[in-house]
């Protein structure tokens, strides 16, 4: 017997034991409060609800890759002729 | 500032950091230390009703504020990884005004974008969810323009950095 042994012989014992105390470890999924909460949120409003939250977050990232690209329209050239680019303001 | 150099692989990450660590800053003590508001706490409301509906809508609100944390941590990472590869590249100066300003207009940008659209379009919560909530939702976006200037003032300072 060698120490992979021992050691898959612990994770099956620590999976089994996880397993085992799944629904003890919810302390409100078979509940009355646990199904309202369910409820609440995987009900009819769940897709607006995400949609809502994470609102923010693709204005957020277009900001960024405005910033990080470079604005989409051709940009100016600079008194020599030459188009400036590389650098914000 | 020096030809052939770049600074907006520094700034994009620096302000992607800005708005993962405000929105942490914002849900850390807004929601959790203070407790005033939380992501949905205008549609599902913890003051003003009973008991139970009050330990329900706090258990909801827990959900949508771990997804919004969720969302905050990847900002910062997606930061953290941006600036990973701006400091291995050979023509982005490592200007500190530079950084720290992008830092600051990222919490910025956050709290107007936020402010605006979660306060005031959609009123999802408010800072305060009192009837003085405008003040305090003002201060709020008051607080972005205030970080956003100085950020941008910073950034542009930063130029003389190389």
């Amino acid at each position: 017997m060698t120490w992979e042994d021992d050691v898959r012989r612990m994770v099956a014992l620590v999976a089994t034991f996880l397993a085992a105390h799944r629904v003890s470890a919810c302390t409100v999924c078979e509940s009355e409060t646990g199904r309202q909460v369910r409820s609440g949120i995987f009900g009819g409003d769940f897709g607006q609800d995400l949609f809502l939250t994470l609102l923010p977050f693709p204005v957020l990232l277009a900001i960024v890759a405005l910033i990080h690209f470079g604005f989409p329209w051709p940009r100016r050239a600079s008194r020599s002729g030459a188009v400036t680019g590389g650098e914000e303001s | 500032m020096a030809s052939g150099s770049d600074r907006r692989p520094l700034i994009s990450a620096g302000t992607l950091l800005g708005i993962g660590m405000g929105g942490f800053v914002d849900g850390i003590v807004f929601h959790q230390i203070l407790q005033v508001h939380n992501m949905l706490t205008a549609r599902y409301p913890k003051t003003g009703v009973d008991a139970q509906t009050a330990l329900v809508n706090t258990q909801i609100n827990m959900f949508w504020d771990g997804l919004f944390h969720a969302f905050t941590w990847g900002m910062t990472a997606a930061g953290l990884a941006l600036l990973w590869r701006a400091v291995r590249r050979g023509d982005v100066p490592l200007s500190t005004r530079t950084f720290v300003g992008s830092m600051a207009l990222g919490w910025g940008l956050f709290n107007l974008v936020e402010g605006v659209i979660d306060h005031h379009l959609l009123h999802l919560h408010h800072v305060t969810e009192t009837e003085g909530h405008l003040l305090w939702d003002l201060l709020f976006l008051a607080s972005g323009v205030v970080l956003t200037l100085g950020g941008w003032a910073l950034i542009r300072a930063g130029r003389a950095d190389g």
